[in-house]
């Protein structure tokens, strides 16, 4: 009965107890003109049904009932009961979609009118738990507990042995309602149909024929008939009525289980669900709140939207456009291989991937093709839109005062404008004297921040100015700064080059016009690194090499492990070679000294910046060189030795730990080659000479090349010792032991005082230095290495 | 469009918002758009006794004008492929695209 919209909080039962049907309809019904209703469901969707309104009282006769069926409470009670409300949420959820959706099925109207006749009639079932006179599980809709004809007929003839006065009004409308649910209308209700058989619906408001209807499908002919001829009544005009043709449906009976008709159990059940249902009807009074802006946007609305979103991601030149994300994404991808792989469209894939999450997947449910598939047809269209349509931006109306500026996404509105220097002032290049220039109000303007951002802002592709060589090397500050960055726009043309390689034929045109375009970069590259720049014209008592300039930035440290991967062997030694001869203008090496530490008492390491770059170089251009040389021949590191030592001064160079890491490097690779004999006779008496000037030059300086002070990894020392020692003859290596005896014994010393692991460590780096002379040490003592074996 | 770019690879990152208004909101980035308007998921104030009434919010929107800061995870961050997408960007806007 709850179905029906009644509120029973509204309802005192003991008042109502007098009350008859007739004395509180309100005769609405029979205003109605009913006939042709039949079919409404069917022709104006659930909204027919919801569209009527609620205020209809009903709770006034269905109190009546209540107490006129006290005994029905023996009643089978279904165990979906509990379930029910449960499925409340869910309902009201496909009501929403469904009306979304349009879709035109019976089923999709049950489940409609199933959410709200259900959230009226759980307030019911809450409110009447002491009665459990009715049996919500008539009103259920829930597919899959199908009685058959059999069962229902016997649920009937047991319903109505066990309550006989019952018979008439469940066989009143069989054709309209099944038994059960007819059986709560006390008898005076059924009458009326009878009385007016042309109108057999008019007493009851179409709201409340409809959603019994609906939910529970139609008793099928026979079973109406079954009931006719039980009965021995003639309702023929009722069998015959509005809703017979709908037979088809009928077969959905609405379910019930078996009989279990104990009134505890259905407490009990009820005292369960009590909570659940409070919960649920909140949730679904929500949910309706909600629902009500449901259908605002139809479909194509919302594809617009999507479409006009995804025109202001899409290019069709993501690798500018979306770099970051494109090469990040490739990285991770690459990191984790079961990530797919990106592809052509794929920022609108991240898009949808992002937008599917939202709306629970069920906006294309029932379509063929994946969502994906239509979305990146939707791109494709939307890129083809946009280009035929430049965006114009400014749209000037004839007659308007403004101007109406439209920015995108990939242009918004910008806060700061910043003037180019060719619209400001002409032809200014990094040489003229800007002031000299500049009207007194720009010359204020030079001042500002952001006028300074501009040459380096706008102009990156053409920051050139000391395009040619004596501008460069002059005293520029920014000029290897702008030589960087024209290394980098070059390298990065390059890359993109490479990347672009065509996959055809390699003797096809189009490979070949590939190649060129690669030989003119990589010698527009070369040209740019400016390693073939005369040193001559860089003299001067401060002037460094313009590549050597480079190396002392971050980034034009960073530069060097890119190019080497597309130079050729020569060019590599070139630079190699360029950076030994210049080793000591390198600012890793002139600022890297512990020597000019030592004077400052407050901290006896290097600036931290100093060390950060000391690490960087170690990091980046140390590698591809020392690959380099690792794979060089005997003459050339020879050579390469010979270069170092005439052009810087040796003692400065062992100072630093970068020189350090170059001589190191240079020594083992020598002493290397020529253990494994492959030498000529010329060749090792040439690198035993250059090895004793070598020696000569170390000589009297080795105790300075430790840092200066003890908290400092000092292994790089001992290692540097080491090769020296594996390559100096045995009175080298007496000199040797002799000069840093201190740091030896120190060195022991301190690790004495160390915890174990740390004393394990600093003596491990001190016999890398003595084992190659035979000599192993402890923290306490030095012995031969053969002993303690 | 570089920090859009930046910011795609960061969904499902922890970051750090700092709102012109002093308000800080830690949490995980859920999405981001063009404007730079930002959906954050578990969030939490860094000034709870400031902000209690944020304790019980969840999943917040920003509207990308009143960002001031965006504290980023140093680890998702790529900064040598971000210096590249920069000079890209410079060289596009300069009309010399890579191409």
């Amino acid at each position: 009965m709850s179905f029906f919209g009644f509120d029973d909080k509204s309802t005192d039962i003991k008042d109502t107890k007098e009350y008859t049907f007739d004395d509180t309809y309100d005769g609405l019904g029979q205003q109605l003109q009913e006939s042709g209703d039949d079919f409404n469901d069917e022709t104006f969707g659930s909204f027919a049904v919801n569209d009527v309104g609620k205020d209809f009282e009903f709770g006034l006769s269905s109190s009546n009932a209540t107490d006129v069926n006290n005994n029905y409470q023996q009643k089978p009670q279904s165990s979906s009961q509990a379930g029910m409300p449960s499925l409340q949420p869910i309902a009201s959820l496909w009501g929403a979609a469904d009306q979304a959706q349009k879709l035109g099925t019976n089923e999709v109207f049950d489940n409609n009118n199933f959410d709200h006749n259900n959230y009226d009639r759980s307030t019911f079932e809450l409110n009447n738990s002491g009665h459990g006179n009715y049996d919500p599980t008539n009103g259920t809709g829930i597919p899959g507990k199908i009685l058959s004809l059999e069962e229902v007929e016997a649920q009937l003839r047991a319903a109505s042995l066990q309550q006989p006065q019952f018979q008439q009004p469940l066989l009143s409308m069989p054709g309209q309602f099944p038994p059960h649910q007819f059986q709560q209308f006390p008898p005076h209700m059924q009458f009326p149909p009878l009385s007016n058989p042309n109108e057999p619906n008019f007493q009851f408001p179409p709201q409340m024929m409809q959603p019994p209807f609906q939910q529970m499908g139609i008793p099928p002919m026979p079973m109406v008939v079954n009931q006719h001829s039980q009965s021995g009544q003639s309702i023929s005009q009722n069998s015959n009525g509005p809703h017979a043709p709908q037979t088809p449906y009928q077969l959905e009976q609405p379910n019930r289980t078996p009989v279990k008709s104990l009134e505890e159990i259905r407490n009990q059940d009820l005292a369960m669900a009590a909570a659940e249902q409070d919960k649920a009807i909140r949730k679904s009074k929500k949910m309706s709140e909600i629902s009500k802006y449901n259908n605002l946007m139809n479909h194509k609305d919302k594809d617009y939207v999507m479409r006009m979103q995804l025109a202001q991601f899409v290019t069709d030149d993501s690798y500018n456009e979306d770099f970051y994300y494109r090469v990040h994404t490739a990285i991770q991808s690459r990191h984790n291989p079961q990530q797919s792989q990106i592809s052509n469209i794929d920022i609108a894939q991240a898009y949808v991937f992002q937008q599917r999450g939202n709306n629970r997947g069920n906006r294309y449910r029932g379509r063929n093709d994946s969502p994906l598939e239509r979305l990146q047809q939707q791109v494709q269209r939307a890129v083809a839109y946009v280009k035929q349509h430049p965006k114009k931006n400014l749209f000037v109306f004839e007659g308007s005062l403004g101007n109406i500026t439209t920015t995108s996404g990939k242009a918004p509105r910008q806060a700061l404008k910043i003037k180019k220097p060719s619209e400001g002032i002409p032809s200014l290049t990094s040489g003229d004297n800007l002031s000299d220039l500049l009207t007194p109000t720009e010359k204020s303007s030079v001042s500002s921040p952001a006028f300074q951002l501009s040459p380096e802002s706008n102009s990156s592709s053409n920051f050139n100015p000391p395009s040619s060589a004596s501008r460069n090397i002059g005293n520029d500050k920014k000029g290897p700064l702008y030589s960087i960055e024209k290394v980098y726009s070059i390298l990065l043309q390059l890359e993109n080059t490479e990347r672009t390689a065509p996959q055809s034929d390699p003797s096809s045109d189009e490979f070949k016009e590939w190649q060129d375009k690669m030989r003119s970069l990589l010698e527009e590259l070369w040209d740019a690194l400016q390693i073939m720049v005369p040193f001559d014209a860089v003299e001067g008592p401060s002037q460094v090499h313009p590549f050597i300039a480079m190396l002392s930035y971050n980034k034009g440290m960073k530069l060097i492990p890119r190019i080497f991967r597309h130079i050729n062997k020569e060019q590599r030694l070139t630079i190699l070679t360029m950076i030994v001869a210049h080793m000591s203008s390198l600012e890793v090496i002139r600022q890297g000294s512990y020597t000019t530490v030592e004077n400052n008492e407050q901290s006896n390491d290097l600036p931290l910046r100093v060390r950060e770059a000391i690490e960087l170089f170690s990091q980046t251009v140390l590698p591809p060189l020392v690959h380099f040389i690792s794979d060089t021949s005997y003459s050339i590191v020879v050579g390469l030795l010979g270069i170092l030592m005439d052009r810087n001064d040796i003692s400065y160079i062992a100072t630093t730990k970068t020189g350090l890491a170059f001589l190191t490097v240079f020594i083992s690779r020598a002493e290397l080659i020529s253990q494994e004999g492959n030498v000529t006779q010329s060749e090792l008496e040439l690198w035993n000479t250059t090895f004793d000037n070598l020696f000569r030059s170390l000589h009297g300086h080795l105790s300075s090349i430790f840092p200066s002070s003890n908290n400092i990894d000092d292994s790089y020392v001992w290692q540097f010792l080491a090769s020296v020692a594996l390559a100096a003859k045995l009175e080298h290596q007496r000199i040797m032991v002799d000069e840093v005896r201190d740091s030896i014994f120190g060195a022991m010393n301190e690790a004495k005082l160390l915890s174990p692991e740390h004393s394990h460590q600093k003596i491990a780096n001190l016999n890398l230095f003595l084992n190659v002379m035979g000599l192993n040490a402890t923290t306490t003592e030095i012995s031969e290495l053969k002993i303690n074996e | 469009m570089l920090f859009f770019s930046l910011f795609k690879t960061l969904v499902g990152q922890e970051v750090t918002i700092e709102l012109k208004n002093d308000l800080s909101i830690r949490g995980t980035l859920k999405s981001v758009d063009q404007y730079m308007n930002l959906k954050l998921d578990n969030i939490t104030t860094l000034d709870e006794a400031s902000f209690p009434h944020l304790c019980a919010v969840r999943n917040i929107f920003i509207r990308g004008s009143v960002v001031r800061y965006v504290h980023l995870p140093v680890n998702a961050v790529d900064t040598a492929l971000l210096e590249d997408a920069a000079r890209r960007e410079a060289m596009t806007q300069a009309g010399t695209p890579v191409k």
